[in-house]
């Protein structure tokens, strides 16, 4: 049984709306973050995501249960556990008319660090984001990238245990965000940080994450790796073959139904309607089965048998995307 | 302790690092007060003629070896059939004026004679007056002059209402100018009489003569006429009086300074606390509050910085104003007078009520928009009331305003008067009392 960073039981959120009814913002959420991974919290708008978060990170008091960090509550024992997370908001927070080394001087100082161990960590710091050179330039005049990598650098400061990064890459271009993606991992690995990390991009919460709690209506409706939370919806590899203008016929349907192991559902899309003028789209034919690879060959030849011509074929393997639909019927950026 | 001065540090490099507001909140003030100043102090063309100012005189003195140096006073101030045994002296002619006309004592005030000190201070506190001079019942008996006993220090009471500093001020120098002319005097008599003994020591003729013209009354001499101001070479010099009252732009310099001062300080302590607002906007209020750092330290950091900003300003302002004050005035000129601890209480507690008034702001407001609506109504109207746009309303009205106590406060120490007991429990009771509210306020409302 590894480490536990942070523990959450039972922890709850209610505000009283201006008529004095309430709203529940979060309803009695479980959680344990093991030391050293690196934790995703996903969540449509409005679920409870920052609300959660914001009550374990000690911004929000909360109304039930309670959090800890390190073994330290977060609601009796605060300045302890604050002393061990960093936090890297999503919105640049740092002072635009201070310069870089400024800033990061200041938040130094908040985490009671003074003198030589300052200077230090500031240096490391900025060699760690790599802005050494634009240490004495104010924030103001810097790229997005540069003040993501100085909001990060903020967070880092003071050697937490754990990190959360609520959404770190929204907002900067492929580059900078490959560059944040590879800071997070190198945290884990060369640092051995705990991060706690929320992004609304599934390929990032597969690329990054250990595990990755699924928070909706402000409960957590899924919690564990990648691969446990794709076997627990049971959601099946998705095979589209363009057949061009062509029709399926029922008997291949039957035949692909009962000869091809693991088929469970066989749709037919026929081609839009246009208008004359366009070129006409393609007909599909989406088969959906277990282990999809494996049947694709016996699917290929019952279509060419039926005379059916197949212009190309698209596997598709089930991923957090199709697990985060199915549990919470919408896609995440809506 | 440390943080907290760490985060009112960088809030005051970031207020002092922003060249407009700097601008706005140290030369604004600066320059609004002198233009005012050179425009209707002289420089402009100008000219405010003062006359008639209402003066109460309380004569205590219980006099000594037969003279009463309070009458002198008296004899200032009120034509001679008011006043009290008015010496028989050869009449001087009025001094003239700068501007050439001619001007007497008693035409540049209207005294009238009262019994009780106590009533002459409330009447000065009602503005009834713009000032009571009261002279304590052992003046004559502590500056006259006799045999074996010293010449003591006397002191006259000037009480002064500080909503008229320029009258009053007039009033101050008057009276000291006769206090001058008083001390002058008595040297001289003592002088004279010392001589006249001395000569009679050493010259026996010239005693045994001195003594029997005093017996048979021939040498009676009357030294009444030593204390009369207009008889002599530096007796009250009504041209410098009224020329320093009516047109000094220096004198302008103290009561428009001293509001132009406490007006924008409320901006400054207003926009010290908006910043509050922008740090919740830009997310680093929420950085600190989730940092190892009690909420209770970052406000009060926050706000500390604000008053220090606050302070630093006033006292910029007092240190320019003496500057450009001494320039104007041809000499150093201590724009609110030279009592500096008393200077200093009272910025700290303008600075305490500007940040207390901006505390409650931020309370009261929802963005840091709707707080800067809210406080420039506020600060104008303020303004208004305690005399910051060069007029003055009722007393009773200007009271509701922080600006007339504290600019009240520092007319009051410009004039010399260092009874500001009630300036400074005001100003510090309305920033206590407002941050306390203010901060409970913007608790509620922040959710930190």
């Amino acid at each position: 049984m590894p480490d536990v960073m942070v523990e959450v039981r039972g922890l709850a959120k209610t505000y009283r709306r201006a008529d004095g009814s309430e709203v529940q913002a979060v309803r009695g959420i479980d959680l344990d973050i093991y030391k050293g991974e690196i934790f995703s919290m996903l969540g449509p708008n409005g679920a409870g995501k920052t609300t959660t978060i914001s009550m374990i990170s000690g911004l929000l008091a909360p109304t039930a249960g309670r959090a800890t960090i390190g073994g330290f509550s977060i609601t009796t024992q605060g300045m302890q556990a604050k002393k061990l997370l960093g936090v890297v908001p999503q919105e640049i927070a740092l002072y635009p008319t201070l310069s870089a080394r400024q800033n990061l001087e200041f938040f130094g100082r908040m985490y009671g660090m003074g003198g030589r161990e300052l200077q230090k960590n500031v240096d490391e710091v900025l060699d760690f984001t790599d802005l050494k050179e634009r240490q004495k330039d104010r924030v103001e005049t810097f790229s997005g990238g540069m003040k993501r990598r100085v909001n990060i650098g903020v967070g880092l400061l003071h050697k937490p245990q754990l990190v959360y990064m609520d959404e770190p890459t929204v907002g900067v271009d492929p580059q900078s965000r490959r560059r944040i993606l590879d800071t997070v991992i190198r945290l884990r690995e060369e640092r051995q940080m705990t991060v706690l990390y929320t992004t609304h991009l599934m390929e990032e919460a597969q690329e990054l994450s250990n595990r990755v709690g699924i928070v909706d209506h402000g409960q957590m409706i899924a919690l564990g790796t990648v691969g446990e939370l794709i076997q627990k919806v049971g959601e099946d590899d998705r095979l589209i073959l363009n057949i061009g203008e062509q029709s399926v016929p029922d008997s291949v349907r039957t035949r692909l139904l009962q000869e091809v192991p693991g088929v469970s559902t066989i749709e037919f899309a026929p081609p839009p309607p246009t208008n004359g003028n366009e070129h006409p789209a393609n007909s599909q034919l989406t088969i959906l089965a277990q282990r999809g690879r494996r049947a694709l060959p016996v699917i290929i030849q019952i279509v060419n048998e039926a005379r059916i011509d197949i212009l190309s074929v698209e596997v598709r393997e089930p991923d957090l995307e199709a697990v985060f639909l199915q549990l919470t019927g919408r896609a995440l950026r809506d | 302790m440390r943080k907290i001065w760490t985060i009112a540090q960088k809030e005051l490099y970031i207020i002092f690092r922003d060249r407009n507001l700097v601008l706005v909140m140290m030369a604004a003030p600066l320059t609004v007060a002198t233009l005012i100043g050179l425009a209707f102090g002289g420089g402009g063309g100008s000219d405010i003629s003062i006359r008639d100012i209402p003066v109460a005189i309380v004569n205590l003195d219980t006099g000594a070896n037969e003279q009463n140096y309070g009458a002198v006073y008296v004899n200032a101030f009120l034509p001679p059939e008011s006043g009290t045994s008015a010496p028989a002296c050869p009449t001087a002619a009025a001094t003239t004026t700068e501007d050439g006309s001619s001007a007497t004592l008693q035409d540049l005030t209207n005294a009238v004679l009262l019994d009780d000190a106590a009533a002459a201070r409330a009447a000065v506190d009602a503005g009834e007056y713009t000032a009571a001079i009261i002279i304590p019942a052992d003046f004559s008996a502590r500056i006259s002059y006799a045999q074996n006993k010293p010449i003591e220090a006397g002191s006259v009471e000037v009480y002064a209402n500080g909503g008229h500093a320029i009258t009053a001020g007039v009033i101050r120098s008057i009276t000291e100018s006769i206090g001058s002319q008083i001390a002058t005097g008595t040297i001289t008599v003592a002088a004279t009489i010392d001589s006249l003994i001395e000569r009679a020591r050493s010259h026996p003729a010239f005693g045994l003569a001195f003594l029997a013209a005093s017996q048979n009354g021939s040498f009676q001499p009357d030294f009444a006429c030593a204390f009369v101001p207009n008889l002599s070479g530096i007796g009250i010099e009504q041209q410098t009086v009224e020329g320093r009252s009516s047109t000094s732009p220096a004198a302008l310099l103290v009561f428009f300074g001293a509001s132009q001062a406490m007006f924008f300080s409320l901006f400054m302590g207003q926009e010290g606390v908006n910043s509050l607002f922008i740090e919740r906007r830009q997310g680093t209020l929420q950085r600190l509050i989730v940092s190892p750092t009690p909420r209770l330290y970052i406000l009060i950091g926050k706000l500390g910085g604000t008053f220090i900003a606050c302070t630093l300003q006033l006292v910029f302002l007092f240190i320019a104003l003496t500057l450009v004050g001494s320039i104007l005035n041809g000499g150093l000129l201590f724009i609110w007078g030279n009592n500096l601890p008393m200077i200093g209480l009272t910025i700290l507690g303008a600075a305490l009520a500007a940040t207390g008034l901006g505390t409650l702001m931020a309370g009261l407001a929802r963005t840091p928009e709707q707080g800067q609506i809210i406080s420039q109504l506020l600060n104008i109207g303020l303004a208004a009331l305690g005399g910051s746009f060069g007029f003055q309303l009722p007393e009773a009205a200007s009271r509701f305003s922080v600006i007339y106590w504290g600019a009240d406060a520092f007319r009051k120490l410009a004039a010399g008067q260092n009874d500001i007991t009630l300036n400074l429990i005001v100003l510090f009771a309305h920033g206590i009392i407002l941050f306390t509210v203010g901060f409970w306020f913007f608790n509620r409302r922040a959710d930190i």
